[in-house]
């Protein structure tokens, strides 16, 4: 094999990621550039737009509500974080896996459990509704396990050793913590934190559901500049906004963790936990436990007591009435099951494909356009699901119209999973020590075997969870698909939102029991994998 | 019969191996030694076909295989940390080379249970590699690599990751297993009990430099170079200038068989007592009981030497008599 073919080899496999991100997600964004700076109706290129008044005060409101969430959530998050890093106790393993439900909780079901639960006849009993407040604690309920999952990973791998050491040298309960502990763990903080002010930045199901006209996020304003109002180019205008504020805290993200990059090299691989034995530890975990519980349990319990509440007492009439023909939408809810059903099975193969493939592709290419290519997968973490389907609406009508085919909601949902599928799988590729290949080789193995024997089984299992993960993305997808759904073949999350704001018990309970089937399928699929991943020493 | 004909090595401005040759004769165990980053590694990649050297040529049985690709060459090699496959079990891990050459499943399970009695662990076919000690890891990786019943052997260090005492078993382990199969293998390491205990023939690199070539014996008797003694454990008395036959050495003129001129000389374990007659004034710095006899650590213009020493010796000001035949003089 002479040097180019195998060079060409190296290649081909980033061809698809490549393409597949340049016309699914470069395109349709730089079209929305494109849109925001030209100033065709003489009032509305992106100086204009910012010059309004209202939409300084939206991105006043984008932004305060996004740092009181980011505050919110760590706050109430680390002392979680503590009792599961630093304690093992029997059921962890499900603890943890039960705490990442509502991160993968559809933003429509979330909004609809806390209509609920902050409605007049929840059980706080004082309506919330329509308030931030209500805003606030949604975006809590749906970024703890963010905070939780990451800090409490770092807390794990901290070398137990380095608290001894502390102790020994003098330093009590407290300074071991604000010394040695604290600044371990802060790169973790950090890049959780600024995850979740990246997801409530870009927040738009559950402002729409809870927030009243005053609470218009950016995400919000740009789907009511595009759908309610028609004006393309204000909405466009918007998105370059929004795109420039995501880009920023991203950028200010990469800065930090680079500097911070010695210290994380400090932990340890193996994890480090002690069993609970004394009264005071048995009571820290008890009560976080408890604290979960409430906190986790309530909003989602409750949508399956009211899904069960009808007019004539306790019954499955809601569950019943989704079988027949709604006035809400054009066919049945449950035909909107079934849509939802077929379009993420096809996002998931898709986002499967091009993922594994990207992945491959980054850890093999070494060079600059490996981390290229790396980048390029991760911007629609980064961008917002409403920007996407913009863009989408603008772009995709040539060459070929996607519009109306069936391809296009799979396809947008794929991208925003891929960078949960190369996220999942890329650590465990590169974990992948590269003598195993070389002894595959050296016992006869070609490249592609190689490829088939060693890399393809080690890094199965992260391929099923990051796939698990692009299905429950898809089951729920809701930005993205508020824009480019056709009105005669809606998704189950579309169907919520339409049942959620329209007037009218039955339809709240109907509302209800969708979103309750919406809840159960997403989490099945992620809780047998997360069972699965429990059983691995990978963590991402 | 396996050669290699001026290997070069280059690592951006780091030459790793610099017109290296080398034979091995059908069924001779060769070892190859040195310090960390002296090459020896590189070289087994050259040779497995991992790394291609730039210019320089591998031969095996006359035939050129340099531009072989790694899977079809044949080799053998066992890695320094064994390199075996996680997601295997110790019996995958063995049938792993027999499969890839197209055995039949019954032929697989006969080698592998052949050779899992061969190292000594019949029965752990089953076994999930993770569950083995480090000694186990080693004879499963030792197993791996006899198992396709390759053209010659390749060992990287590998009895590094071992405490001592399990090292001297596997060492005889090894050496009769490769005996009993007329095994060629090159063995590579730091240690020279280990070169000398396996291998007829000892290779010595030194920054990427082939610097001596010889059998044990040889070897030890006449090192020849710096770093052939260094890797003795012989310590060194550095530029040592020879008049008339006559050397100074801890400021007082010995008798030495070496040829006048700038030396430096090596001198070979055993061959220095402090002795009450002995003329070299010198401070026991260090004291140990050692296989049965006490020894004395002295300091000898610069280099750290390790003395026979009368039982009830001191710290502190003693006499060093040395026996200057044993001097080797080494080139650096």
């Amino acid at each position: 094999m002479s040097e180019r073919t195998t060079r060409t080899l190296r290649w081909w496999p980033a061809a698809l990621p490549v393409a597949f991100f340049g016309y699914f997600f470069v395109y349709p964004l730089v079209t929305i550039l494109v849109t925001g700076f030209s100033s065709s109706g003489g009032s509305t290129s992106v100086l204009d737009v910012l010059a309004r008044p209202s939409l300084r005060g939206v991105l006043w409101f984008t932004l305060w509500q996004a740092v009181a969430s980011t505050v919110l959530t760590v706050a109430i998050a680390l002392p979680g974080a503590y009792a599961l890093g630093r304690y093992s106790f029997r059921g962890k393993g499900f603890v943890k896996a039960a705490v990442t439900v509502p991160f993968i909780m559809p933003t429509v079901v979330i909004g609809g459990a806390f209509l609920t639960v902050l409605g007049p006849s929840g059980p706080l009993g004082i309506d919330l509704r329509r308030t931030v407040w209500s805003i606030l604690i949604a975006h809590v309920f749906f970024n703890y396990a963010v905070v939780v999952r990451t800090v409490s990973a770092a807390w794990e791998r901290l070398d137990p050793s380095l608290r001894a050491a502390a102790a020994s040298l003098g330093a009590d309960r407290w300074r071991t913590f604000r010394y040695v502990t604290l600044p371990l763990i802060r790169p973790a903080i950090a890049s959780a934190a600024s995850i979740v002010f990246l997801f409530s930045f870009t927040s738009f199901g559950v402002i729409l559901i809870l927030g009243s006209l005053n609470h218009s996020t950016l995400e919000v304003e740009i789907w009511r500049q595009a759908t309610n109002f028609l004006n393309l180019p204000a909405a466009a205008a918007l998105a370059v906004v929004q795109l420039v504020g995501i880009t920023a805290v991203l950028w200010f993200y990469a800065r930090y963790q680079a500097r911070q990059a010695v210290s994380s090299r400090v932990a340890s691989l193996k994890t480090s936990t002690v069993v609970p034995l004394t009264r005071r530890q048995r009571l820290i975990v008890t009560a976080n436990l408890a604290g979960m519980a409430v906190l986790l349990g309530v909003p989602l319990a409750t949508i399956i007591v009211r899904s069960l509440s009808t007019d004539a007492g306790w019954g499955l009439a809601n569950y019943s009435g989704l079988l027949e023909p709604s006035n809400v939408l054009f066919v049945p809810v449950a035909e909107a099951i079934g849509n939802s059903l077929r379009i993420a099975f096809v996002a998931t193969v898709v986002a499967v494909t091009i993922g594994m493939l990207a992945a491959w592709s980054i850890n093999r290419v070494t060079s600059r356009a490996g981390q290229a290519l790396d980048v390029l997968i991760m911007l629609p973490l980064g961008t917002s699901a409403v920007t996407l389907g913009f863009g989408f609406l603008l772009a995709l009508d040539a060459p070929i119209d996607l519009r109306t085919s069936f391809w296009l909601l799979p396809i947008a949902h794929a991208v925003v999973a891929v960078p949960f599928v190369v996220r999942t799988s890329l650590p465990v590729l590169r974990s992948i020590e590269p003598r195993l290949r070389e002894a595959a080789a050296v016992l006869g193995a070609t490249p592609r075997r190689v490829w088939a024997e060693v890399d393809l089984p080690i890094v199965r299992r992260a391929l099923l969870v990051g796939g698990a993960f692009a299905f429950a993305v898809s089951m729920g997808e809701f930005g993205a698909t508020s824009f480019i759904v056709r009105p005669d073949v809606p998704t189950l999350p579309i169907a919520v939102f339409r049942l959620l704001t329209r007037p009218g018990t039955a339809t709240f309970g109907q509302a209800m029991a969708a979103s309750t089937v919406l809840m159960v399928v997403t989490a099945a699929g992620v809780l047998v994998v997360e069972r699965w991943r429990g059983s691995t020493a990978q963590e991402f | 019969m396996l050669a290699c004909e001026s290997i070069r090595v280059t690592y951006g401005e780091n030459r790793a191996l610099d017109d290296v040759s080398l034979e091995v004769a059908g069924g001779d165990i060769v070892a190859v030694m040195g310090e960390s980053g002296s090459g020896k590694t590189t070289l087994l990649r050259v040779i497995s076909g991992l790394v291609r050297p730039n210019p320089g040529s591998v031969f095996w049985a006359g035939r050129n295989v340099t531009e072989d690709p790694v899977h079809v060459r044949g080799f053998g090699l066992m890695f320094q940390d064994y390199a075996l496959f996680p997601h295997l079990s110790v019996g995958g891990n063995v049938a792993f080379g027999l499969r890839m050459a197209g055995e039949s499943v019954d032929q697989q399970r006969q080698i592998v249970d052949r050779m899992l009695t061969l190292v000594g662990l019949a029965g752990y076919a089953g076994r999930a590699v993770a569950e083995l000690s480090g000694g186990e890891q080693q004879r499963v990786a030792l197993a791996r690599t006899l198992a396709p019943a390759p053209a010659m052997v390749l060992l990287d260090e590998p009895l590094g990751a071992l405490d001592r005492a399990r090292r001297d078993q596997l060492l005889s382990d090894m050496q009769h297993i490769f005996s009993s199969l007329g095994v060629t293998a090159l063995y590579v390491t730091h240690d020279h009990h280990e070169a000398f205990a396996i291998a007829d023939q000892v290779v010595v690199l030194d920054s990427g430099r082939k610097v001596a070539h010889g059998s044990p014996t040889q070897l030890w008797q006449r090192p020849g170079h710096l770093a052939v003694a260094t890797l003795l454990g012989f310590p060194i008395l550095r530029q040592v200038a020879v008049h008339d036959g006559v050397a100074v050495i801890g400021g007082v003129d010995v008798t030495v068989a070496q040829t006048d001129g700038d030396h430096n000389l090596a001198l070979p374990p055993g061959s220095a007592q402090i002795a009450a007659d002995g003329t070299i004034p010198v401070t026991v710095r260090a004291r140990r009981f050692e296989d049965g006899i006490v020894k004395a650590v002295v300091n000898l213009d610069g280099a750290e030497i390790v003395a026979v020493a009368p039982a009830g010796t001191t710290l502190g000001p003693a006499m060093l008599r040395i026996d200057t035949a044993a001097l080797v003089a080494v080139a650096d």
